[in-house]
């Protein structure tokens, strides 16, 4: 399991899905830290992605940008329904992020 | 006349039916025999008040004089009682007394019982009215805070550029909601109270995506957007309501018996 603690690895107020929203974005969580790993451990190894260091909590766009641009960046949806699973305080993430999937796999279709 | 063996239980007095005539005092001897006991028992049996009867009727007896370590037993005891001319003895009996001694034990454990039953009972139907007023307290909480993140959601989706605060504070203000929501929910849980009606994906996603661009986006995108998490907020607080009301269902009273509360 790899886990990926974005409060420590990141940033602890991520915020805003494009460079232009500022230095803690979807976008640049996404390119330069998520894919990276998911490159360089194969992404048929299990992901872990931890939000629940991050200060109250991160908005949908953010969500939205970071695996839905995965399946825009070429990602099969089976392998991340199937390899990665969101962690938070709140505990709907993970069913945020799987809908996430869902909607930009059938907008790719 | 012969004297006749009485045999009665022991206890206080005893009643013994005389046919006629009188009983009195030289004419009943001392205790002679105590049930299996062997020994004498230094005892008397005297009448409680000396009577002459003509007609058959009751006269009391009491044991006086009585051992100490004996006293509060129940013991079979025989007397002799000698009556005087013209009076025969017909039976003994059991007396009222007896009875009223017998009741005066059980009585008391029962009526012991019933009103450790009846605290039980009063105990566990306030335990039960009390669980009931605090899970309402805890819906009543969650549905304010669901007032307050609509109030949020429409100020920030449907004011101008200048009275709009920033994306960045309306998620965390938003985020802060949903934290202590979240607790709520967790607590009403445990009261037995399903609360997977509450959809806080949608909630959550109807509320903050895309909030950054919210001035790039029209006006009826931002409507849009703002209808349908009030649609979902109303559903979710109507459900958690119907919740409640299939866990702690209303009692009515069955006979309206006021003519003016019919009317």
């Amino acid at each position: 399991m790899i886990v990926i603690d974005v409060a420590n690895d990141f940033s602890r107020t991520p915020f805003g899905r494009y460079r232009t929203d500022g230095e803690n974005s979807a976008e640049r969580f996404r390119v330069d830290i998520l894919e990276p790993k998911i490159e360089k451990n194969n992404i048929h190894e299990d992901f872990r992605i931890d939000f629940s260091k991050v200060a109250l909590g991160v908005g949908s766009s953010f969500l939205e940008e970071v695996f839905g641009g995965l399946v825009r960046d070429g990602y099969s949806k089976k392998d991340l329904l199937k390899h990665i699973t969101v962690v938070d305080k709140t505990e709907f993430y993970d069913q945020q992020v799987k809908h996430f999937i869902e909607v930009a796999c059938q907008q790719n279709k | 006349m012969p004297a006749e063996q009485i045999n009665f239980l022991f206890t206080n007095s005893q009643q013994v039916h005389i046919d006629q005539g009188s009983v009195e005092t030289p004419s009943i001897l001392p205790i002679q025999k105590v049930g299996n006991l062997r020994s004498q028992i230094n005892t008397e049996v005297i009448p409680i008040e000396q009577k002459s009867l003509k007609t058959p009727d009751l006269v009391n007896l009491k044991v006086v004089n009585i051992k100490s370590d004996l006293s509060d037993q129940n013991l079979d005891v025989s007397t002799q009682v000698n009556p005087v001319k013209n009076t025969s003895i017909q039976h003994c009996m059991n007396t009222p007394n007896q009875l009223y001694n017998d009741l005066s034990v059980v009585i008391p454990i029962v009526g012991l019982t019933l009103v450790i039953i009846g605290w039980r009972v009063i105990y566990k139907n306030a335990k039960k009215i009390a669980t009931r007023a605090e899970t309402k307290s805890l819906v009543d909480d969650i549905v304010k805070i669901f007032n307050e993140l609509e109030s949020l959601t429409v100020h920030f989706w449907l004011s101008g550029r200048q009275n709009r605060r920033d994306a960045d504070e309306f998620i965390l203000l938003i985020s802060a909601k949903i934290q202590t929501l979240t607790s709520r929910i967790k607590f009403l849980k445990k009261r037995n109270i399903d609360t997977s009606c509450i959809n806080l994906a949608a909630l959550h996603e109807y509320m903050t995506l895309n909030c950054e661009d919210v001035d790039r986006r029209t006006n009826e995108q931002n409507r849009e957007q703002l209808q349908l998490f009030l649609e979902e907020s109303n559903r979710n607080v109507n459900d958690l309501y119907s919740e409640y009301q299939k866990r702690y269902s209303p009692s009515f009273t069955r006979f309206k018996f006021n003519k003016k509360y019919k009317e």
